[in-house]
């Protein structure tokens, strides 16, 4: 008995889960609500570790969760595909909707699954913060440092921070505005300049430093203008 | 008792049927919640005073007293309460609408006396009604003067099959219920058949699950035998929650026995000796009835142990959900009769396999169940000979929303839905145009107009992207907001997710702000996008059908409706003026010129009539035009419509006009105008509207010339409209205050004939064309050049200009437009004896104004309907008579009107000594012929513009009015003549300045909300009796006294003023 995955067949034993067979093949599926910590309870909810089932006969894409989907034989399904990584992306977007992005003050910070997941698929709003391990005390803005972590873009791992340096905004700022007025609050709640961030930001893009002034403006952020 | 036997069920029948025909009087009354909710306590408590009051039994000499009882619901929601009443050896007659003051009628003439009360009956009840033949109750005898029941036009079209009993016996007995054949489906079941003779029956029958998703019935019956288990359940769900769908309410209340007998049969296919229904809360009736009823059915061993007399054995347990819409879905409904939280797990396994404490389960719907007793005692061929190839039998939905006749109906499946709308429901409520039909609630789709043709069944619905769904079938009429239903249908979604998985409960979320965004107007084209791409990831990704079918209101909206949603969010419109965020009120919403017509009510109420008139005037020069003439579309929006009636807003522009014309006022502002702009636009066509964009950019500061190529301004007003309808001294009081403005004039002067159309491109910034609409359209047909056939537009200008016509004594005049009905009343007061009108289409679909229309039948002109002209006859070289071929209305067009299809062989000759065609204008483009091409449309009969800017192809030439709408009326003329005004103003300048023109003049007057919800009647039009107006052009209509007018402007309910005011 063997099911086609990503187009490789697989065998599995009756009563194994999609979901079970990918993850003995070594091919990974993201999951949220379900984890190996407890791997009998799978209440299907989060939709992450959806799978297309191809060619059964529906024109629309037939979507299931690999977690409770029954392995058969002969059945054809994608990880991988356009379909797939667009509901998933979804999934983690709508969740990022109602989610409280404070990276910066989150106890899990530096170690997040749901920050990875949202970097491994391309979600904008997720800030250097949600890698970096100096939460709290040892926050560089606690500290009056000035770090760009909290408005630049995630994805390198938090080098420098990691290395005792602040962040120096070099993968650039979010791009969305929301989660960027959110970082610049940031700034403001510890009592950094105007002036002093956007000398700062200027070092990698100019077209950076227009949008954080505009932002800083609606907003009426970091108005007071301390002097050196 | 126990029933063992056939005779023993016999004995029950007979019982029975001594109840449903007793020997004594009986008033029944429709007791289910929908009745209840009508009244119907109020009634029968006034009916046990009355019949207290009366000594009935002295009076009747009877040795018993009239029985009071209740029966469930037969479906004519809009005639609740309704009351039956029942002699001995006399028909069941049943009244609707009853109150107090019929009831007293009903019992003392036809309780008392014996004679029914004609005017309250809706009919008698007799046996066809249901569908059901088994012979043991008749209801068949005949009154003459009152129809059968399943004759009148809700029933007439429906076969009740699931809802055969509801409504006739009281479905607290058991016993009438066997007299209806009850239970003899169950015993020949149970002790005939076995079980996979059961099942291959329902096979056969072709019976598909009735709450929703329409999977076969007897397969999944196979599946749940099939499957191996010590242990299985049968479930009838009847956690009927979409809003606005009560068919399983209606059949809980009014037969729960059916659904009993139901279950029974198929307990016993797949072997399962226990059974749940699964009830909301929310139906305590239902539920007290089928307790009852299960109770009465233990009693007679037809529940337990060894029932109806075989070795199985079977019993009912009723659940009561707490009325979360997601236990409708099955996994979700059987996790909670486990006792856990009502949320969907994911399939497979199945429930067939493992549902119910993991044991194989059938589910199957309240409809579904009730179905089968009538499938077993008819066979399974009567049930698969009705309905269409895929979907058979029969289906209930419940017809509500804007239409006249709402409730329950069951129709085979494959009817069309227009017989649904307009048959059964009898179409709209209030005359309004039908616009969509929604289907299948929340999860289901809406259904435009073009598609009214679909025979409903369940491949068509899901074709169209709507569902069968549970059968709720919500009408709706041409002021529903598409935007605001989607909205709607989603926040109940919102409400009722679960919350279980991401897509549904945060989706449908981030939807609904969305659509919240766009009725507010607040909304971007971004929206639309990333609203429709949310839709599909909702529908594609949720784990049940909840969230799977959550976003198909919006999807099918933004299919046929895409405009609606464009026209909130890029012009901050509310096509349906609905979307109250929006517009100022719902009249000035639709008055194409935009009058603040609840500003001028109070400008009335305050008696500053020269003020209502200046404050009219900013927005429509022609004020006391439109007074007469206007088919004022405000009206029919009018908040009014749904109290009483709508304010008479077109009488009273006249009132104001005429007073300021006669001179009785103190106050009248100047017309504002703004600074010389040095600009210069040319205007083509001095008709409504070239006037007014005449009117509005001079105001604006630009020079105007206007080119007129008669020798009189006003265009259709002066050549179309006939006197007695708009008085000329009026016409020319109102265009004369427009050139007091210093609009230059050019009369006689012909563009493309006395001066080319180039050079008037050349004098000018800017050119409006407003050329009109006034070459008769040709029949196209043979003979039409022949002596004694003549064009409307071109005489009935000749007519207003006093010319000398030689008309014969017998007209026929060919069309249904206005033309036609003025060219009648002209000739009619020209002294034509007999004057025919001839019409392809039926009388509502004639453009002509239905007032002018009835104003032309008191004249005694004569209106003939559905005929197609097919040739003109000709005698001696002169025309004298056209033959017509008989038609009939067709199918629905995209626009949402009927084409009319001709009837073969049935001719109409009409003999005439004048035919005159009036059959519509189109524009003469001659003036300009290199420029036709670019302009015109693909028929070149009008010209194309942007709607919203109405601007040509040419850059420098904007155009609007009958141009570019064909035959068109006043008010819409006035709206594009202010909107070129304001588009060619703001190509000019740069900037937006009607705003800034309207701020000139300012009028304050009360914004205190007026204490009017109440009926105040409407003051009516008085027009001169028909006998003065023969032979002379004298108005018709006569203008209101100065009380009068105040009293019908403060029946305005003065929308405009919004709550934080």
């Amino acid at each position: 008995m063997n099911i086609i995955i990503d187009g490789k067949e697989y065998g599995f034993e009756p009563g194994q889960k999609v979901y079970d067979v990918a993850e003995e093949n070594g091919i990974d599926i993201p999951t949220l609500c379900f984890n190996e910590l407890n791997p009998d309870e799978r209440p299907a909810g989060c939709r992450m570790c959806v799978v297309e089932i191809i060619d059964d006969g529906n024109n629309e894409p037939n979507l299931e969760s690999s977690c409770t989907l029954p392995a058969s034989d002969g059945l054809e399904i994608s990880t991988k595909n356009k379909v797939v990584y667009d509901e998933r992306r979804e999934v983690l977007e709508l969740l990022l909707s109602e989610h409280e992005q404070d990276c910066r003050n989150c106890g899990i910070s530096g170690d997040c699954h749901f920050a990875d997941l949202s970097l491994e698929y391309d979600i904008d709003g997720v800030s250097v913060c949600s890698e970096c391990p100096n939460r709290k005390d040892g926050c560089f803005l606690s500290r009056d440092v000035l770090c760009l972590g909290a408005i630049t873009h995630a994805g390198c791992d938090a080098f420098c921070t990691r290395n005792g340096d602040p962040c120096e905004g070099c993968f650039s700022v979010l791009s969305n505005e929301d989660v960027l007025v959110f970082g610049l609050e940031a700034y403001d709640e510890n009592g950094f300049s105007r002036k002093e961030v956007l000398e700062s930001a200027k070092v990698f893009s100019y077209e950076d430093v227009e949008v954080l002034k505009r932002l800083m403006e609606e907003n009426d952020l970091l108005k007071e203008e301390v002097s050196e | 008792m126990t029933i063992k036997t056939l005779e023993d069920l016999d004995e029950m029948a007979n019982i029975g049927i001594e109840d449903l025909d007793p020997d004594h009087p009986q008033i029944i009354f429709g007791f289910a919640t929908c009745g209840i909710a009508a009244g119907a306590e109020d009634v029968v408590e006034f009916t046990k005073e009355y019949l207290d009051e009366k000594d009935i039994r002295a009076e009747l000499g009877a040795v018993e007293e009239p029985e009071i009882k209740s029966v469930g619901c037969i479906g004519m929601c809009h005639a609740e309460p309704l009351v039956d009443v029942k002699m001995p050896d006399k028909p069941r007659i049943t009244y609707y609408d009853v109150d107090e003051t019929k009831l007293k009628r009903i019992i003392d003439e036809h309780v008392i006396g014996g004679r029914p009360v004609k005017e309250y009956a809706l009919g008698q009840l007799s046996d066809e009604l249901s569908e059901c033949e088994h012979g043991k109750t008749k209801f068949t005898w005949e009154f003459e003067e009152i129809p059968s029941l399943n004759e009148i036009p809700f029933l007439s079209k429906q076969v009740r099959v699931a809802l055969r009993n509801c409504g006739i016996i009281d479905p607290e007995s058991i016993m009438e219920y066997t007299a209806r054949g009850g239970y003899r489906s169950a015993f020949n079941a149970l002790n005939n058949m076995s079980p996979q003779e059961v099942i291959e029956e329902v096979k056969e029958s072709g019976l598909r699950g009735r709450g929703g998703a329409g999977f076969p019935t007897g397969l999944k019956w196979q599946f749940a035998r099939d499957a191996e288990g010590d242990q299985k359940y049968v479930i009838c769900n009847a956690d009927e929650g979409d809003p606005g769908a009560y068919m399983d309410r209606a059949v809980l209340e009014g037969d729960p026995h059916s659904l009993i007998e139901g279950m029974i049969i198929g307990g016993y296919a797949i072997d399962a000796s226990v059974g749940y229904i699964y009830i909301r809360a929310e139906y305590p009736l239902a539920i007290e009835r089928l307790k009852k009823a299960i109770k009465e059915a233990e009693e007679y061993g037809i529940l337990g142990e060894d029932i109806l007399g075989s070795d199985f054995s079977f019993e009912l347990k009723i659940m009561e959900g707490a009325g979360a819409f997601v236990c409708g879905e099955e996994t979700a409904l059987m996790g909670s009769i486990e006792g856990n939280r009502g949320e969907p797990r994911p399939r497979p396994p199945f429930p067939a396999n493992s549902g119910l404490f993991e044991k194989p389960t059938n589910i199957n719907n309240v409809e579904t169940w009730a179905n089968l007793p009538l499938i077993f005692e008819k066979g399974a061929e009567w049930f698969n000979s009705m309905g269409t190839e895929k979907s058979k039998g029969t289906k209930v939905f419940s017809l509500v929303g804007n239409i006249k006749r709402a409730g329950l109906v069951e129709i085979p499946m494959g009817t069309k839905m227009k017989d649904i709308i307009y048959e059964i429901g009898g179409g709209m409520q209030n005359e309004r145009d039908f616009k969509a039909v929604q289907t299948g609630g929340p999860s289901g789709g809406c259904i435009p107009l073009e598609h009214l043709d679909v025979e409903v069944d369940y491949e068509n619905l899901d074709e169209l992207g709507s569902i069968v769904g549970s059968g709720g079938m919500v009408a709706m009429d041409e002021d529903t907001c598409m935007v605001d239903i989607a909205r709607y249908f989603l926040e109940f979604c919102v409400d009722e997710s679960c919350g279980k998985c991401t897509p549904c409960r945060v989706g449908t979320r981030r939807m609904l702000e969305i659509l919240e965004r766009i009725v507010l107007g607040e909304a971007k084209m971004k929206d639309l996008e990333t609203l429709e791409h949310l839709a599909k990831q909702v529908r594609d990704g949720s784990l049940c059908a909840l969230g799977g079918t959550s976003p198909n209101p919006v999807l099918t909206t933004l299919k046929y409706f895409r405009d609606e949603y464009e026209q909130h969010i890029e012009h901050n419109k509310c096509p349906a003026s609905s979307c109250a965020a929006l517009f100022l009120s719902p009249c000035e919403d639709t008055c194409p010129a935009g009058t603040d017509v609840p500003g001028q009510m109070q400008l009335i109420i305050e008696e500053r009539f020269g003020e209502a008139y200046e404050f009219q005037r900013e927005d429509n020069p022609f004020p006391g035009v439109c007074g007469r003439v206007c088919d004022h579309p405000c009206e029919d929006r009018c908040q009014r419509n749904q109290l009483d009636r709508a304010v008479s807003v077109m009488s009273q522009h006249r009132f104001c006009a005429d007073k300021v014309y006669e001179g009785e006022i103190d106050y009248r502002p100047e017309t504002s105008t703004l600074e010389d702009t040095g600009k210069h636009v040319g205007i083509v066509g001095g008709g409504v509207t070239g006037l007014t964009t005449a009117y509005f950019l001079k105001r604006l500061g630009h020079d105007v010339t206007i080119y007129e190529a008669k020798d009189e301004l006003g265009g259709m007003l002066r050549w179309g409209i006939p006197k007695y309808r708009l008085p000329r001294d009026v016409l020319d009081w109102e265009i004369q205050q427009i050139l007091d403005l210093n609009v230059d004039v050019e009369m006689n002067t012909s563009v493309g004939k006395d001066i080319p159309f180039d050079d008037v491109l050349d004098d000018h910034d800017a050119v409006f064309l407003g050329v009109g609409a006034q070459k008769d359209r040709a029949l196209n047909m043979e003979n039409e050049d022949k002596p004694g056939i003549l064009k409307g537009m071109d005489i009935l200008e000749k007519m207003n200009r006093g010319e000398e016509v030689e008309l014969g004594d017998r007209i026929l005049i060919v069309g249904g437009g206005n033309v036609a009905v003025d060219m009648a009343r002209t000739a009619k007061r020209m002294g034509c004896e007999e004057i025919i009108i001839a019409y392809r289409r039926e009388e509502v679909d004639m453009p002509a104004y239905p007032e002018e229309v009835e104003e032309a039948k008191k004249e005694g002109i004569e209106f003939n309907f559905l005929l197609s002209p097919e040739e003109i006859i000709v005698e001696d070289g002169k025309a004298t008579g056209m033959v017509f071929t008989k038609t009939k209305m067709g199918e629905y067009t995209k626009w949402g009107r009927r084409k009319p299809v001709p009837v073969d062989y049935e001719k109409v000759i009409f003999k005439a000594d004048n035919i005159i065609t009036a059959i519509g204008q189109e524009i003469d483009m001659s003036f300009a012929e290199d420029l036709a091409d670019k302009i015109t449309d693909e028929r070149g009969r009008r010209l194309k513009v942007n709607p919203y800017t109405m601007e040509t192809d040419h850059p420098d030439v904007f155009a609007g009015g009958d141009a570019v709408l064909g035959p068109a009326t006043v008010i819409e003329a006035v709206g594009h003549g202010k909107k070129a005004a304001k588009e060619i103003d703001a190509r000019l300048m740069g900037e937006d300045r009607l705003e800034e023109l309207q701020s000139i003049n300012t009028y304050e007057y009360s914004m205190e909300p007026p204490d009017n919800e109440h009926y105040i009647p409407r003051a009516e039009y008085q027009s001169i009796p028909v006998e003065e107006r023969s032979g002379n052009f004298e108005e018709v209509i006569v203008c209101m006294d100065r009380e009068c007018a105040v009293k019908e402007a403060k029946r305005c309910l003065r929308c405009d003023i919004s709550e934080e005011e």
